[in-house]
C-alpha cells in the first residue's frame, strides 16, 4: 500500500492543508507546534477511524471552527489501483472512490477495503505496529525498556504501554492479597479469608444461640406445662384429700378403741396372775412350817456331812489299795536278790577278757612304730635317688627335642634333594643337546677349515702359478700355521678315563656311605667326613669329564687350521672364487648347575652319650606294715536295778473321819445321812416354790401395786367405751363405707399426686430460676443470625470476586502464551534479515524464545550469542527497528502498510543518525515511509514535505 | 355508626435478614409502629381494634415483645379482637396460650369463632389457623348472624385470584366472601393493602404497616373501616414509617460516578431500596459494586444492589480487539465462556473477568 496525497480541512491547526506523498521515504519537516503530530493523526483518522461526533473526535476539530473536519485520503494498493477516502466528520459521512467500481458510502464496504489494502481495520493494530513512535527508541536506549518488553507491549494490543506480563503480576499481586490469610493464619487477612472467617465465627454463634434460645423456649414451655400440670393436680386433690382424712379419723379412733379394748384385758389378766402369785406363796410358808429344825439347816451344813462321808469311802478305797501293792513288793523283791547275784558273776568274766585285750593291743602298737620308721627311711632314700637322676633326664631331654628338630631339618633336606634331582636331570638333558650342537659345529667346523685351507692353498698356487711358478720353499711358512696339531694317542686317553671312572664310583661309594651313616648310626661327625670326601673324590675325577673333553680344548681346536690338499688346476680355476663360509657357531644358551641342597647337622648333644648316675633306686619291698589285732574290747555288764520300795497307809485317819459323822448326824437329829438329804430336800423345795411365787408376783406388780392395776384397768374401760361413742358419729359411719382397697387406692392416688406437685413445684422454680437469668435472648439469635446474612452475602461477592481474578489470570495468561508463541515462531528469522540488512551484514542470525528475548550470532566470536543488552546502543537501536518491521511483516503478511517515524531518531549522535538514515533509505526502496521530523537532519535524503510556515532549504 | 381499624401482619419479632445488622433498629420500628396503631386506635375513638393474623411473626415473641403488646393492647380503652395467623397459629403451644390477655382482648380461637360484642351490636367471626400450611378454605362456616346489627369476618389467607402472591395454601375464594353476608370482611396474609369485595360484601386485606421484606414497596397502612346506616366506608391510613421501593437502573453508557449519582438521587433515611442495575456494560469499564455500595448505602435505610447489567457480546466490536494482539485471544476466549456459561454466576463472573482483562490490559487502575 502506498499513500498518495491527503487533504485536509479544519483539522486541528491544519485548516487547510494538501499535501502529496512519493514514494519510498518521505521526510515531513517542521518545528514543534507545526502541525506535524495532527497530520500524523490525521492519516490514521482518515483511514480507520468512523466520522462520528463524539468527544474524542471533538478533540480535533480547529479552534474557532464551527463546523467539524474533512479528511480526504488518496492511496493506492499493491497493484497500483487507486482510491479516494473521504471522511466528512461535519456531515457523519464518508465514501471511498473505488477504482473502477465507483463511490461507495457503505461503512461495512469501506472498512472491508481499508482492510483489504491496509492489512487491518483496527485503528489500535495499525497504530502500535507501523507508527515508531521517537519515545520507543528512547526507553530502550535509556534501559528503561527492554526490547522484548517493548515487542509485548505492541503484541498486547495496549494502548498505554501495558504488557501483559505486567498486567498478569498485578493480578497475580492482587489475588495474592485478596487471598491472604485464607489458607493460612494471617495478622490481616485479606477480603476472603475475612469475610470467610466472619461466616464461620457467626454460624458458631448463631448455632450456639439457637441451641440456647431453643433451650429457652422448651423450658419456658415445660414450665407452662408444670403450671398447667399443677393447677390439675390441685382441682384433683383438694376432694381426694378430705375423704382421705376422714377415712384416716376413722382409722385412728378404730384403733384407739380397739387399744384401749386390749389394755382393759390386758390388766384384768395380770390382776388374775397377782392373785395365784400370793395363793402359791401362802402355801409354801405353811409346808416349812411343818418340818421343825431341818430348816434351820444351811446348805453348808449339809454338804459338810456328805463332804465328810465321801472322805471316808475314799480312805476305806485307799486301804484296799495298800493290801495290793503290798504283795507285789513282796514278788518284786525276790527278783530284786536274783538278779544282783547273776551280775557279780558277768562282772568276773570281762575284767579276765579286759586283761587279754589290752595285752593284744599294746604289741600292735609295737609293731606299728617300727613299720613307720622303716616308711621313713625309704622315702628319704628315694628322694636322694631322685635327686641324683634329675639332671640326667633333663639332658636326656634335651637330646630328645634337639633331634626332633634335626629330623625336621632332614625331611626337608630330602624333598629339597629330590627336587634337585629333577633340575640336575633337566639340567643334563640340556647340556647334552648343546654338546651335540656344539659337536656339529665342530665337526663342522672342522670341515670348514679343511676347505679353507684347501681354498687357500688353492689360492696360494694360482698366486703362484700367476707369479710364475711354484715355489715351495717360500710357502711352507703360510702353510705351517695351517697344519692342525694332532690330538693325543687313542691308548692314553683311554687309560686315563678308566683311572677316572674307578675315582669316580669310588667318590660316589665315599658319599653314599657318609649318607647311610648319617641316616642309620646318627653319627654326624663321621657321616660327612665321609660324605666331604665321597664328594670331593667325585668331582676331582669327574670334572674334567664334565667340562668336555678331556684332551683338546676347543680353543686349541679352533686355532688348528684343516689340513689342504692339493688342487687340480682346473679345479683350482673353477673353485677360486668360491671361499668357503665358516658355519655359524651355534647360539649356546648359559646354563648353571642346580645346587645341591645342604645337608643339615645333626645336633651335638645327640652325638654326646649320657650317663646315668650310678645309684640304686631304694626298693620297699623289705617294708611290711603289721596286722592291727581283730578282736574287739570286751563290754562291761549291766548292774541289776535298784531294789522295790515298801508301801504305807494310817488307819488311824480312816477310824477319826467315822466317828465325826457319827457326831454330826446326831447333832442333826438324823439317823442316817441320806434321811438327812431327804429332809433337807423337802425343805429346799417348799423354799423354792415360795421365792418362784414371789419373784413372779414382783414381775407383775413391778413398782405399782395391785390397787393402782385396778384403777388403770377401770380407766380403760372407760377410754374404750369413750372410742365407742366415736365410732358410732354419722360422718365416720360414712367413711367406714369405703372399702380396704378403696382406701388404698385413694391413699396411693394422693400420694402420686402429692409427689408429682411436689416434683413440678421444684421444677417450676427451676425453671423459673432459669429462665430468669436468660442468657442469650431471642432478639440477640435474630441479630446474629441478621449479621450471619450479611456475612455470607460478604463472603459469597469475595468467592466471586476472587473467581474473577483468577479467570481472569488464567485466560490472559494463556492468550499471553499463544500470542507470543505464535510471535515468537515468525518473528525470529524476519527480524534476523532485516537486522542483517540494516546492520550490512554485521549481525545475521537472531533467535526469540518464548518470551520474546532476543539474542544475536556474536560477530566477534562466532558461535556465541550475545543479548541485546550487551549491544552498543546503535546495534540496539538497529535491533529494535528490524524487531518492529519484522513485526509489521507478522501482523501484515500480505500487504505492505507505510511505516510511519516519529522522529525516532531525535537523539541519535551523527555517527548513529547517519547509520539510522542509511536504514531508512535502504528500507524505503521496499516500502513507503513516512518520517515525521523537526530536524534538517535528513535534508539530504527523501522527498520532503514542508509544514506550513516552513522554508525550504537550500541544497 | 361503628368504627372498626383494621390490622395485619404486625410481624412483630420478625428476624430481617435483608437488613443485616440494621435488623434490630427494624425490629424495633415495627413495635413502635404497632404501638402508634394502639394509640391511633385510642386518640381516634375506635371501637375496636381487629387484627388478622399474623400478630407475631412465629409463637415464640422475645418476654419484652409479649410485654409490650400486653401492656399496649391493655391500656386501650376498646375491645381488641385477635385472629391468629399462619405465623402465630394456634396449636397447642401457641404463644397466645401463655399470654395472660387482659380482658378488653379476644382471641378468636374456636373454628369457627363467633364473638359477639353486645356493647358494639357487632359480632365477628373467623377461623384461627392451627398449623402453618393449612388448605382448609380460612372462611369455611362463617357466615352471618343476626344476633347482632353488624357481621363483620375476619381471615388470614390468600385471595384465589391471579396475581403476584397467588397461593394455593390457606385460600380465601371470592365467593366464599360473598357467601359471608357480613358487613365486612377484614383480611390479612398480604402486606398490601387491597380491595376484594364480592357481591356487595367489602372486603380488604390492610396491608402489612411496615415492610417485612425488600420487594414489599406498597406496605405501610392500616384500613380504618367506619360501619354505619348510610354505607360502609373503608381507608387506608398510613402508619409505616419505613418504606420500600426499587430502582432499575440502565447503566449503559454510565460510567461508576454516574451510577452513584443515579442511586443517590434515590436517597432516603427511612427508605429501603432494591437497586437492580440493567443495560449493557462497556468491556473496559467495571462497574464495582463494592465501590458503588460504600458510595450510598449510607444514604438509606437499606440498599440493595444487584448487577443484571450484561456485557452485551454482540455490542463488542472485534476491530478493536484483533486476534493477532494478546486483548483480541483474550476477548474471544472469555466471549466463548460467557456464551457457555450454565448459569447465571458463571456468566457474571465470566463478563466481570472480561472487563477486568480488557481494563487492566488498557493500563486502567482497576486493581
Amino acid at each position: 500500500m502506498q499513500l498518495e496525497s491527503i487533504h485536509v480541512e479544519r483539522f486541528g491547526c491544519l485548516h487547510d492543508f494538501t499535501t502529496t506523498f512519493a514514494p519510498g521515504l518521505n521526510v515531513i519537516r517542521g518545528p514543534n507546534e507545526s502541525g506535524k503530530s495532527t497530520l500524523h493523526q490525521a492519516l490514521l483518522m482518515a483511514l480507520m477511524a468512523l466520522p462520528n461526533q463524539n468527544k474524542t473526535t471533538a478533540e480535533w476539530c480547529s479552534w474557532g471552527s464551527q463546523q467539524w473536519y474533512l479528511l480526504q485520503l488518496t492511496f493506492t494498493d499493491a497493484e497500483g489501483n487507486q482510491y479516494q477516502l473521504t471522511k466528512d466528520f461535519d456531515h457523519g459521512s464518508q465514501e471511498l472512490v473505488l477504482p473502477n467500481v465507483g463511490t461507495t458510502r457503505s461503512r461495512e464496504h469501506i472498512e472491508e477495503t481499508v482492510e483489504t489494502v491496509l492489512g487491518t481495520r483496527s485503528l489500535l493494530m495499525f497504530q502500535s505496529t507501523v507508527c515508531v513512535r521517537q519515545d520507543s527508541l528512547d526507553r530502550i536506549a535509556d534501559g528503561r525498556t527492554e526490547i522484548a518488553q517493548s515487542l509485548e507491549t505492541i503484541v498486547t494490543g495496549s494502548e498505554d504501554d501495558v504488557y501483559t506480563a505486567q498486567a498478569l503480576k498485578r493480578l497475580d499481586n492482587a489475588i495474592r492479597d485478596f487471598r491472604k490469610g485464607f489458607s493460612r493464619t494471617a495478622a490481616q487477612p485479606g477480603p476472603l479469608g475475612r469475610t470467610r472467617d466472619e461466616q464461620i465465627r457467626l454460624e458458631r454463634l448463631v448455632t450456639n444461640y439457637a441451641a440456647t434460645v431453643q433451650s429457652q423456649e422448651a423450658d419456658e414451655q415445660a414450665l407452662e406445662e408444670a403450671k398447667n400440670r399443677l393447677a390439675e393436680i390441685g382441682e384433683e386433690l383438694t376432694p381426694l384429700t378430705a375423704t382421705w382424712e376422714q377415712a384416716n379419723r376413722l382409722r385412728e379412733v378404730q384403733a384407739d378403741f380397739k387399744k384401749w379394748a386390749e389394755a382393759e384385758q390386758a390388766l384384768e389378766s395380770k390382776l388374775s396372775q397377782v392373785r395365784s402369785a400370793q395363793r402359791e406363796i401362802d402355801d409354801a410358808k405353811a409346808g416349812l412350817q411343818t418340818l421343825g429344825n431341818i430348816t434351820q439347816l444351811t446348805e453348808s451344813d449339809v454338804r459338810k456331812a456328805n463332804d465328810l462321808a465321801s472322805r471316808i469311802k475314799a480312805l476305806q478305797e485307799e486301804r484296799a489299795n495298800y493290801e495290793t501293792a503290798l504283795e507285789e513288793y513282796e514278788r518284786e523283791l525276790a527278783d530284786h536278790r536274783r538278779r544282783q547275784a547273776d551280775y557279780e558273776l558277768a562282772q568276773a568274766a570281762y575284767e579276765t577278757q579286759m586283761a587279754t585285750h589290752e595285752e593284744a593291743q599294746a604289741n600292735y602298737q609295737e609293731a606299728m612304730e617300727a613299720y613307720q620308721a622303716a616308711v621313713g627311711q625309704y622315702e628319704q632314700d628315694l628322694a636322694a635317688y631322685q635327686e641324683a637322676w634329675r639332671p640326667y633326664e633333663q639332658a636326656l631331654a634335651n637330646q630328645r627335642g634337639e633331634s626332633e628338630e634335626y629330623q625336621s631339618q632332614l625331611e626337608t633336606y630330602r624333598q629339597e634333594y629330590a627336587a634337585y634331582e629333577v633340575e640336575l636331570a633337566e639340567y643334563e638333558r640340556a647340556k647334552g643337546e648343546q654338546d651335540e650342537l656344539l659337536a656339529e659345529y665342530e665337526q663342522a667346523y672342522e670341515a670348514y677349515e679343511q676347505k679353507l685351507t684347501e681354498y687357500e692353498n688353492h689360492r696360494a698356487e694360482v698366486e703362484q702359478s700367476d707369479a710364475g711358478g711354484d715355489v715351495p720353499g717360500q710357502r711352507q711358512p703360510a702353510a705351517q700355521p695351517a697344519q692342525k696339531r694332532k690330538p693325543s694317542g687313542p691308548t692314553e686317553t683311554t687309560q686315563v678315563s678308566a683311572i677316572r671312572l674307578v675315582l669316580i664310583v669310588f667318590g660316589m661309594m665315599i658319599a653314599i656311605t657318609g649318607v647311610l651313616v648319617l641316616a642309620l648310626a646318627r653319627s654326624f661327625l663321621p657321616a660327612v667326613a665321609l660324605l666331604v670326601v665321597g664328594i670331593a673324590v667325585f668331582l676331582a675325577s669327574a670334572w674334567p669329564m664334565l667340562r668336555g673333553n678331556g684332551n683338546v680344548s676347543q680353543k686349541d681346536r679352533s686355532k688348528s687350521e684343516p689340513a689342504r690338499a692339493k688342487l687340480a688346476p682346473e679345479q683350482l680355476q673353477a673353485t677360486i672364487l668360491e671361499r668357503p663360509k665358516a658355519p655359524e657357531r651355534p647360539k649356546l644358551l648359559l646354563l648353571t648347575a642346580p645346587r645341591s641342597p645342604v645337608l643339615p647337622q645333626p645336633p651335638v648333644s645327640t652325638s654326646e652319650k649320657l650317663l646315668a648316675p650310678d645309684v640304686q633306686r631304694p626298693s620297699p619291698r623289705d617294708i611290711s606294715k603289721p596286722v592291727a589285732p581283730t578282736e574287739k574290747a570286751p563290754l562291761p555288764p549291766q548292774p541289776p536295778p535298784p531294789p522295790p520300795t515298801r508301801p504305807n497307809f494310817d488307819e488311824q485317819r480312816l477310824a477319826a473321819a467315822v466317828a465325826e459323822l457319827q457326831e454330826r448326824l446326831e447333832t442333826m437329829d438324823c439317823s442316817t445321812l441320806a434321811e438327812l438329804n431327804s429332809r433337807f430336800a423337802e425343805a429346799e423345795a417348799f423354799r423354792g416354790r415360795q421365792n418362784t411365787a414371789r419373784s413372779r408376783l414382783e414381775g407383775l406388780l413391778g413398782d405399782s401395786t395391785v390397787e393402782a392395776l385396778e384403777q388403770r384397768r377401770r380407766e380403760a374401760s372407760r377410754q374404750r367405751r369413750d372410742a365407742q361413742e366415736i365410732l358410732e358419729e354419722p360422718q365416720l359411719q360414712q367413711a367406714s363405707r369405703l372399702t380396704p382397697i378403696t382406701y388404698n387406692h385413694l391413699g396411693t392416688r394422693i400420694t402420686q399426686l402429692g409427689t408429682e406437685k411436689t416434683e413440678l413445684l421444684e421444677k417450676r422454680q427451676r425453671l423459673q430460676i432459669k429462665l430468669e437469668q436468660q442468657p442469650i435472648s431471642r432478639e440477640q439469635l435474630l441479630q446474629a443470625e441478621e449479621a450471619l446474612e450479611s456475612a455470607r452475602l460478604a463472603n459469597a461477592r469475595a468467592q466471586e470476586r476472587i473467581d474473577v481474578y483468577e479467570l481472569t489470570h488464567e485466560l490472559l495468561g494463556l492468550a499471553r502464551t499463544r500470542t507470543l508463541k505464535r510471535a515468537q515462531e515468525r518473528l525470529g528469522p524476519q527480524t534476523a534479515g532485516y537486522l542483517g540488512r540494516l546492520t550490512r551484514g554485521r549481525y545475521q542470525d537472531a533467535w526469540i524464545d518464548s518470551e520474546l528475548n532476543i539474542e544475536l550470532q556474536d560477530p566477534a566470536a562466532p558461535g556465541q550469542r550475545v543479548k541485546p543488552q550487551y549491544l552498543s546502543r546503535g546495534a540496539q537501536d538497529q535491533l529494535y527497528m528490524a524487531a518492529r518491521l519484522a513485526l509489521v511483516d507478522l501482523l501484515f503478511p500480505q500487504t505492505r502498510p507505510p511505516i510511519l517515524l516519529d522522529d525516532p531518531f531525535v537523539h541519535f549522535d551523527p555517527e548513529r543518525l547517519a547509520a539510522a538514515v542509511d536504514m531508512c533509505c535502504d528500507l524505503a526502496e521496499e516500502r513507503q515511509i513516512l518520517l515525521f521530523t523537526c530536524s534538517d537532519n535528513y535534508n539530504h535524503v527523501g522527498h520532503h514535505i514542508l509544514m506550513p510556515g516552513v522554508q525550504p532549504v537550500e541544497s | 355508626m361503628t368504627r372498626i381499624l383494621h390490622t395485619a401482619d404486625v410481624h412483630l419479632d420478625a428476624p430481617f435478614h435483608f437488613l443485616g445488622e440494621k435488623g434490630a433498629a427494624h425490629r424495633q420500628q415495627i413495635r413502635q409502629t404497632f404501638g402508634r396503631i394502639a394509640a391511633l386506635a385510642a386518640e381516634e375513638h375506635y371501637d375496636l381494634l381487629l387484627i388478622a393474623g399474623d400478630l407475631f411473626n412465629d409463637n415464640h415473641p422475645s418476654r419484652d415483645t409479649q410485654h409490650f403488646m400486653l401492656s399496649r393492647l391493655a391500656a386501650l380503652p376498646l375491645p381488641v379482637c385477635i385472629l391468629p395467623g399462619n405465623h402465630d397459629f394456634l396449636d397447642r403451644h401457641s404463644v397466645y396460650h401463655r399470654l395472660a390477655l387482659p380482658p378488653n382482648v379476644h382471641l378468636l380461637a374456636e373454628r369457627p369463632s363467633y364473638l359477639p360484642f353486645p356493647e358494639l351490636d357487632l359480632t365477628i367471626a373467623g377461623n384461627p389457623i392451627h398449623k402453618y400450611f393449612d388448605d382448609t378454605p380460612q372462611l369455611k362456616s362463617i357466615s352471618r348472624d343476626d344476633s347482632s346489627r353488624w357481621f363483620v369476618a375476619v381471615a388470614h389467607g390468600n385471595m384465589q385470584v391471579p396475581g403476584p402472591f397467588a397461593a394455593t395454601s390457606r385460600p380465601i375464594e371470592p365467593q366464599a366472601i360473598a357467601d359471608t353476608g357480613a358487613d365486612y370482611v377484614a383480611l390479612g396474609d398480604w402486606h398490601t393493602f387491597a380491595d376484594y369485595s364480592q357481591a356487595g360484601v367489602r372486603a380488604y386485606y390492610s396491608g402489612a404497616p411496615e415492610p417485612t421484606s425488600i420487594a414489599q414497596t406498597k406496605t405501610g397502612t392500616v384500613s380504618s373501616v367506619t360501619l354505619s346506616e348510610n354505607g360502609i366506608s373503608v381507608t387506608p391510613l398510613q402508619v409505616g414509617a419505613v418504606s420500600a421501593g426499587a430502582l432499575e437502573l440502565d447503566v449503559t453508557g454510565l460510567s461508576e460516578a454516574e451510577v452513584i449519582a443515579a442511586i443517590q438521587a434515590q436517597a432516603a433515611s427511612n427508605r429501603i431500596l432494591n437497586v437492580t442495575l440493567t443495560g449493557l456494560k462497556a468491556a473496559d469499564s467495571l462497574l464495582d459494586l463494592e465501590t458503588i455500595y460504600e458510595a450510598t448505602a449510607s444514604d438509606f435505610y437499606r440498599l440493595q444492589l444487584k448487577d443484571k447489567a450484561t456485557l452485551g457480546l454482540e455490542q463488542i466490536e472485534p476491530n478493536e480487539f484483533p486476534e493477532a494482539f494478546v486483548v483480541g485471544q483474550y476477548v474471544r476466549m472469555l466471549a466463548d465462556r460467557i456464551t457457555e456459561a450454565t448459569d447465571e454466576r458463571e456468566q457474571r463472573v465470566a463478563e466481570q473477568a472480561l472487563q477486568l482483562g480488557v481494563a487492566l490490559l488498557k493500563g486502567h487502575k482497576v486493581l
